[in-house]
């Protein structure tokens, strides 16, 4: 409805009209709103924070542990994985014949395939602990499936005999404090010759890096099994049409993309075990406790200024600038807890990266985790948003 | 005489149903010019505010009509009601409802910013308005900092900022001392005539009366008499 009238007064109100991109009186009137009480803004604050940094190192404990899990896989570089049937991890393998190499090599678009052996193993340190291992036995004249982040010692020291690469994160775990100590690998001796920075292991059992055969010694398995098969493609070469031929040609083996067995790897240990779903749980929680402390703090701050929403409403404010100036507080506080609880997250994933538990807060994530926050503080808002609607303008009348 | 700016024309209003209905305004016709001041003046109870709320687009009648530049204001979306509340009309409360968490022309500044002027202009023309109002040099001041005689000069100055056709106030000088409520009404009365605006007071305060072009007294929900104040 409106009211036409030849008044000249209202050329004051027609130029405003025009005027009505600029940001005008509403950041200012949520950022005073927020900050008149200093106390309820720090525990909107604490409240924000807390579930930033929780849910930031929660989901990144949880990106590190599919990151971990499947990180044998990701540095193989190898297309196919071929293995025994139903294997669900890349950590927990069943031996295979390992001439089904010939069989993979005669498949058209097959450029290369490799033995590669993961297999548990005792670890004997030398102050004579015991302590779990994960042999790892890769071809070394291809590398194709080797330690990647050498920060000591060189691949080609592999090439001795009883030579072995380990993390450096893992020393203490197996007793390591300098290269070359000899150690015992389920009774026969293997010598460290180098070290890796950052391969961590999902199990807690290290890697431990070493030639075929040594692998296949340590693991006692025969001269004539392996864990896996992995499959380079020919350029150009069909990845769903080699998988298939490969698979017709070996029937009582899996033939997987490499994509979709870190897939399959990273769900094992993330939700057949409960680690994956434990963390998510706190995740959840943290979302949840920044819902509801910030929606009841957004909501005091609304009841305060009830009145002032009244008069807004009263003098033809439409309900949208209010929910505007609430929505405004809500993005407000979403930045400053964000800004605060990304940094303490970051500092946290840095101050863990030496720890076992591979944290990690890619820029997607934490940018991710940005939106939600921005999300989580609209949603608290809408407790203040559905009270606003109820707002009558006339209660400003005594 | 020109023509009425706002007419009430048989306005009913009754809160609630059945036994404990009450009515609060019973076939209430009444007009207002550009330029005059209304006195509503009557006993508590006897329909002021509620008239108040009906010719200020925030109460809807009953029955009656309300006519604005003699356009019957037939519509009772809330939307377009909050429109014409900011298009043409300004309200002066009894305790100022001014924003504590904004200085003196930042209240007035938010009144031009809900009808789209903002920035620098904005500023320029509160302060403008202020001064009008004889409280440019507490621009920057903060309610809480105020009397509250000033802080109903800068609930005028917002009222005007927009410049309305109508200006509605609701007890301007209730809150006030003698001296505050008189600088007020005559402030607010003085303004409004200068521009040519229309306004409406609802008051107790018989002080006020010689500020009045007319006066109209309710009782029990109806106009007992509509003489003349000056």
């Amino acid at each position: 409805m409106s009211v036409t009238t030849s008044d000249p007064a209202l050329e004051i109100q027609a130029a405003g009209r025009g005027s009505g991109l600029r940001q005008g009186m509403i950041p200012r009137l949520a950022w005073r709103n927020l900050t008149r009480d200093r106390v309820r803004l720090t525990v909107t604050l604490v409240g924000i924070v807390f579930a930033v940094v929780l849910m930031g190192v929660q989901l990144g404990l949880l990106y590190g542990f599919a990151t971990t899990a499947s990180s044998l896989i990701a540095h193989a570089d190898a297309d196919l994985w071929v293995s025994a049937p139903q294997v669900q991890d890349v950590d927990q393998t069943v031996p295979i014949e390992k001439s089904n190499r010939y069989k993979v090599l005669g498949i058209a678009g097959v450029a290369a395939a490799e033995n590669y052996l993961v297999h548990f193993a005792d670890w004997r340190r030398p102050d004579g602990g015991a302590t779990s291992v994960l042999v790892v036995g890769f071809d070394l004249e291809t590398g194709i499936g080797g330690p990647w982040n050498l920060v000591a010692g060189r691949i080609e020291d592999l090439r001795q005999s009883d030579a072995v690469i380990i993390d450096e994160l893992y020393r203490d775990k197996l007793g390591i404090t300098t290269l070359g100590q000899s150690v015992e690998i389920n009774g026969h001796r293997a010598r460290v010759v180098g070290f890796t920075r950052g391969i961590r292991t999902f199990t807690q059992s290290p890697y431990v890096f070493t030639k075929f055969s040594n692998a296949q010694t340590y693991a006692g398995l025969d001269a004539d099994q392996t864990s896996y098969v992995l499959v380079s493609l020919a350029r150009r070469a069909d990845r769903d049409a080699v998988a298939a031929r490969l698979q017709a040609a070996l029937p009582d083996l899996d033939v997987i993309k490499a994509h979709d067995f870190a897939r399959r790897t990273q769900f094992f240990w993330l939700f057949t075990t409960g680690a994956g779903v434990a963390v998510l749980t706190g995740a959840g929680l943290g979302l949840i406790i920044g819902i509801v402390i910030t929606g009841q703090t957004l909501y005091a701050t609304t009841m305060d200024r009830l009145s002032e929403f009244a008069t807004l409403r009263a003098i033809g404010a439409p309900a949208s600038y209010l929910h505007r100036v609430i929505l405004t507080q809500a993005i407000i506080a979403a930045g400053i807890g964000y800004g605060i609880g990304i940094t303490v997250a970051e500092a946290l994933v840095f101050l863990g990266h030496n720890g076992s538990a591979a944290l990690l807060l890619p820029h997607w994530m934490a940018l991710a985790l940005g939106l939600v926050t921005v999300m989580m503080c609209s949603s608290a808002a809408l407790l203040s948003v559905r009270k606003i609607n109820g707002l009558q303008p006339t209660s400003v009348f005594r | 005489m020109s023509a009425p700016v706002l007419e009430a024309q048989s306005v009913h209003v009754t809160y609630g149903a059945g036994p404990a209905a009450c009515r609060a305004l019973n076939g209430v016709s009444l007009e207002v010019r550009s330029g005059e001041v209304l006195l509503l003046m009557g006993p508590s109870g006897s329909g002021k505010t509620t008239l108040l709320q009906v010719l200020g687009c925030l109460l809807p009648p009953d029955s009656g009509s309300i006519r604005l530049f003699d356009r019957p204001l037939q519509s009772r979306n809330p939307k377009a009601l909050s429109r014409l509340r900011l298009e043409h009309y300004g309200f002066v409360f009894q305790s100022y409802n001014l924003f504590p968490t904004l200085n003196a022309w930042e209240n007035v500044a938010i009144a031009l910013d809900l009808i789209g002027i903002r920035g620098a202009s904005a500023e320029t023309r509160a302060r403008d308005m202020l001064s009008e109002v004889g409280l440019a040099a507490k621009a920057e001041s903060y309610p809480g900092e105020l009397s509250g005689g000033q802080k109903q000069r800068i609930a005028i100055a917002r009222a005007l900022a927009t410049e309305p056709q109508v200006i509605l106030a609701d007890e301007p000088t209730a809150a006030l001392d003698a001296a505050s409520g008189q600088a007020a009404i005559s402030l607010l009365a003085g303004l409004a005539r200068s521009r040519g605006r229309a306004v409406v007071v609802v008051t107790h305060d018989p002080r006020v009366i010689s500020y009045g072009d007319r006066i109209v007294t309710l009782e029990d929900g109806r106009i007992v008499d509509a003489p003349r104040a000056n």
